[in-house]
């Protein structure tokens, strides 16, 4: 509560994170596999999620004409209106939450697990290991992350994974900066000292003393990456929306939706709203962490 | 107008502007199903109607989209046929491919025809008609492909050669010459002289002549013709059209000139193209067509997506130009008829009557489409719109649908609700956002498993050309004769016959209407056909055509809205009228 008192933002970013969660999940299914995306994100099926009322591609009807009840205004069965192919927008923007959410999820645990064990390897070695390693990440940042993510979903056949996969390798390098910068001065603490003249190897050096030490401004990455990686998943549907047609998602529904954004604009009000609420909690979310776990911004 | 200056003194005689407007005239009355809207500010005298040289006319098309081969007589691509019907010439050509009128392009005059029924004809070619010489007019030094035909005279050799290159089973390239269908029918062609050739059928055929006036007819030397029978080189698009293709720059634009040695059809004297040129514009976003139209830097628009602008921009500018016309090009899906689950009429009807055919147009075109059958409703030839709208699977009205749709789920659950997988290609965009929709639509109307999966345009043809795709669900150019609707498609021997189709009874109606010369009984032989295509064979599932809304600004003079892809020489009538006052303010290098 004092938390909540201190950041008020914070936790109005908390909230909005904690109900994108709510709204992207769903009853879990007896029906277990490999982890994919978007509906078997932990290895096993969810079902439609409890905020979506029909299906993403779940079309209707005008009672009166018989036809496509194409852009019809908010009511009570459209809580956001249709969309120009007589879809239920609310339906729409809650599946391509689960979609945003999960792939999000999936990029920034690969990207920042690979990105931590970088930069604590290239810190705690230093000499040519670092020397190497850093040039490399040099090198991987001078990609521009759309352009990687375009090159990926152009080489192989597009999915969710492979999306998943790419934007985990567009993250890693700007995490394992902040994960070395730490690195670099846990290394010299005493306990680290300790440990080596006590016989300890590297491995357990690393992970045992050293790893822990770094968690706090790997939260911090990891949640302001979070934005970061639903801006460029929504950015990639609507440049190229044949990556991944199948899925709702916000980016698709702004492509869609923005032929038709004069006459009927509630289409890309919501996923566009969506789309910077999400990325803008994620931030925020993240500058609070900071505040947080951060010892030397806590008042004394 | 950069051209103007230089033109401005030229008068044409009161018989030649006649003429041409007369021709302008009843090329317009001809188009059908086009409404050109009146309300033009009238014009002071007959004196100003008199076609004005010059200027750069500027149109949103996909002619800088290059998805297939350049070569004219391999490409089955809409947009490349566009481009080479400016550049190259044909022995006949379609004055209005909606009526099926033919008028002679190469050829002095319509070929005598000979025998009862009719197994020659004799083309008698224009004398002086030469190949373009891009150096001339672009200023730059001469390619080596203009070097060896540029101002060289066409002649019957030519002719020849452009006919029996696409008769030629022996060349590596001879699968792709998707028209070889039309000139297997040849029985020989044979030069008389330097401006006459004869050719003869192997047994008569009614449309012959379409034959010589169709897709790939161009006539094309064969000093451009590479080793491997190929021409796919955009320097060796050198033809006798009226206009020279520019530069074509992928995805941006696709810039022609007029040709100055054109021979102008049975009018040299007029000096067509009146343009200096015209540019196509790459565009698919509609807030930039309609940005583009209004400040005049393109000359004529359409929608892509949204068709809400142009009504909206016709109703805000009074004056405008309009047309509302169908597309002959359409969306279908082809079945795989030779091999599970589509080898079984009952899963073939299913889909058939699954489809909401009206939520295709709703979905796709906002509304603005039509019904679609196995020939597009624009030409003759179609089934009659009432009878084709009271078919099972066409069927809008709320009962008639929902039987057409129990009907689909029993013939699916008897044939056992085989897995269905629908191959989509990515073109055009709203075609694959519709994707996931159909699925959807199948999946509720079958009560079973469907999948869908989105891929390039190129792989999708290719996999039609190896039979690899068991259903796929794409958009196709549409045809002028009966015979290219159906004949290629569901032939055995037809080059278009990607769904392993081999009927006996079929290929006989379908050679039957080509010993039809009666036009009348040659089209009820064609209905014949496209009822027994509904009621048999159902492999190609013919589902919806859009309905373009165009606009275009009061100074394009001649504006008629090209219903067909390949049909870019009308654009050789047309004229920029800079005395119009809605030419004010377009900018002159846009």
């Amino acid at each position: 509560m004092r938390a909540l008192r201190r950041k008020p933002l914070g936790a109005l970013a908390a909230a909005v994170a904690l109900a994108m969660v709510v709204a992207a999940v769903g009853p879990p299914e007896p029906r277990f596999g490999l982890p994919d995306l978007p509906d078997r994100p932990l290895g096993f099926e969810m079902g439609r999620p409890f905020l979506a009322r029909y299906g993403p591609e779940d079309f209707f009807y005008d009672e009166e004409t018989g036809r496509l009840a194409r852009f019809q205004p908010p009511s009570a069965r459209h809580w956001l209106g249709t969309d120009d192919k007589g879809r239920d927008v609310w339906a729409r923007l809650v599946w391509g939450t689960r979609r945003s959410l999960f792939l999000a999820l999936w990029a920034l645990a690969l990207g920042t697990a690979g990105g931590t064990a970088i930069g604590v390897v290239s810190a705690y070695f230093l000499g040519r290991t670092d020397l190497l390693l850093q040039r490399l990440m040099d090198a991987l940042q001078a990609f521009p992350p759309l352009l990687v993510l375009m090159l990926a979903v152009s080489l192989v056949e597009p999915s969710l994974r492979v999306l998943a996969v790419a934007l985990a390798f567009v993250a890693v390098p700007g995490v394992q900066r902040v994960v070395r910068s730490v690195v670099l001065s846990v290394r010299n603490e005493t306990y680290v000292e300790a440990a080596r003249a006590m016989g300890a190897s590297h491995l357990r050096v690393m992970v045992r003393h050293v790893l822990p030490n770094v968690m706090a401004p790997v939260t911090v990455v990891f949640s302001v990456g979070l934005g970061g990686a639903v801006l460029a998943e929504a950015g990639l549907s609507f440049i190229d929306p044949s990556t991944v047609p199948q899925a709702a998602s916000w980016g698709l529904m702004l492509a869609e939706g923005r032929s038709f954004m004069f006459e009927h604009p509630h289409v890309v009000l919501a996923a566009g709203g969506a789309i910077a609420l999400a990325v803008m909690a994620f931030n925020l979310l993240g500058d609070a962490l900071r505040d947080l776990l951060d010892p030397r911004l806590r008042p004394l | 107008m950069r051209s103007l200056p230089r033109l401005a003194g030229r008068r044409l005689s009161r018989r030649q502007f006649l003429g041409a407007t007369a021709g302008l005239a009843a090329a317009l009355a001809g188009c059908g199903g086009r409404q050109v809207q009146e309300g033009l500010p009238p014009l002071a005298s007959q004196e100003q109607e008199a076609p004005q040289r010059g200027g750069i006319l500027r149109l949103p098309g996909y002619e800088a989209a290059v998805l297939d081969t350049l070569d004219p007589h391999q490409t089955q691509f809409g947009p490349i046929y566009s481009s080479h019907s400016a550049v190259f010439s044909k022995v006949l050509r379609y004055e209005d491919p909606l009526q099926g009128v033919i008028a002679a392009d190469l050829a002095l005059y319509m070929p005598e025809v000979i025998g009862d029924p009719p197994l020659e004809y004799v083309v008698r070619l224009r004398p002086g008609v030469r190949f373009q010489r891009p150096s001339t007019v672009l200023g730059r030094p001469p390619t080596p492909e203009e070097r060896a035909v540029g101002g060289r005279e066409l002649t019957a050799e030519d002719v020849k050669f452009s006919f029996e290159r696409q008769m030629n089973e022996a060349s590596p390239r001879w699968p792709f010459f998707y028209r070889a269908y039309q000139y297997q029918v040849i029985d020989s062609i044979q030069v008389v002289d330097r401006y006459t050739v004869r050719f003869r059928t192997k047994e008569p055929v009614a449309p012959f002549l379409h034959f010589l006036a169709d897709t790939n007819a161009f006539i094309v030397a064969r000093e451009l013709v590479d080793q491997g029978d190929e021409m796919n080189r955009q320097e060796a698009m050198i033809g006798t059209g009226p206009f020279i293709w520019d530069r074509l720059e992928v995805l941006q634009q696709s810039r022609f000139v007029r040709n100055p040695d054109w021979f102008g059809w049975d009018r040299p004297d007029l000096q067509r193209p009146y343009l200096d040129g015209y540019t196509s514009i790459f565009a698919f976003e509609d807030a930039v067509i309609e940005a583009a139209f209004r400040e005049k830097r393109i000359d004529v628009a359409l929608y892509q997506a949204n068709p809400q602008w142009v009504v909206r921009l016709r109703q805000e500018v009074p004056g405008l130009q309009t047309a509302d016309v169908g597309l002959a090009a359409w969306v279908n899906a082809r079945l795989r008829v030779d091999r599970p689950p589509f080898n079984d009429l009952r899963v073939r009807r299913a889909v058939h009557l699954a489809t909401d055919r009206q939520q295709i147009i709703d979905a796709i075109w906002q509304g603005y489409g039509r019904l679609h059958g196995p020939v597009s409703p624009l030409v003759h030839w179609a089934l009659p719109d009432e009878e084709l709208a009271a078919l099972p699977g066409y069927r809008t009205g709320r009962r008639e649908r929902e039987e057409d749709v129990a009907e689909a789920r029993r013939l699916y659950e008897a044939a056992g609700k085989p897995p269905i997988e629908v191959t989509f290609s990515n073109i055009p965009p709203g075609l694959a956002s519709y994707a996931p929709q159909y699925k959807r639509q199948l999946e509720q109307a079958l009560g079973g498993q469907v999948d869908v999966r989105v891929i390039a345009q190129n792989d999708l043809s290719e996999g039609h050309r190896q039979g690899t795709i068991p259903f796929s669900f794409a958009f196709d150019n549409g045809w002028i004769d009966l015979d290219d609707w159906l004949y290629p498609y569901f032939h055995s021997r037809g080059t278009k016959n990607s769904f392993g189709l081999r009927d006996p009874q079929l290929d006989a109606l379908l050679e039957a209407q080509r010993r039809e010369f009666d036009r009348e009984r040659r089209r009820e032989l064609g209905w014949q056909v496209q009822r027994y295509l509904l009621e048999r064979v159902l492999a190609r599932l013919d589902m919806a055509s859009p309905v373009e809304l165009w606009v275009a600004w009061p100074y394009y003079r001649g504006f008629r809205p090209l219903v067909f892809f390949g049909t870019s020489y009308f654009l050789a009538d047309v004229w920029l009228d800079s005395r119009h006052p809605s030419f004010r303010g377009r900018p002159e290098g846009a």
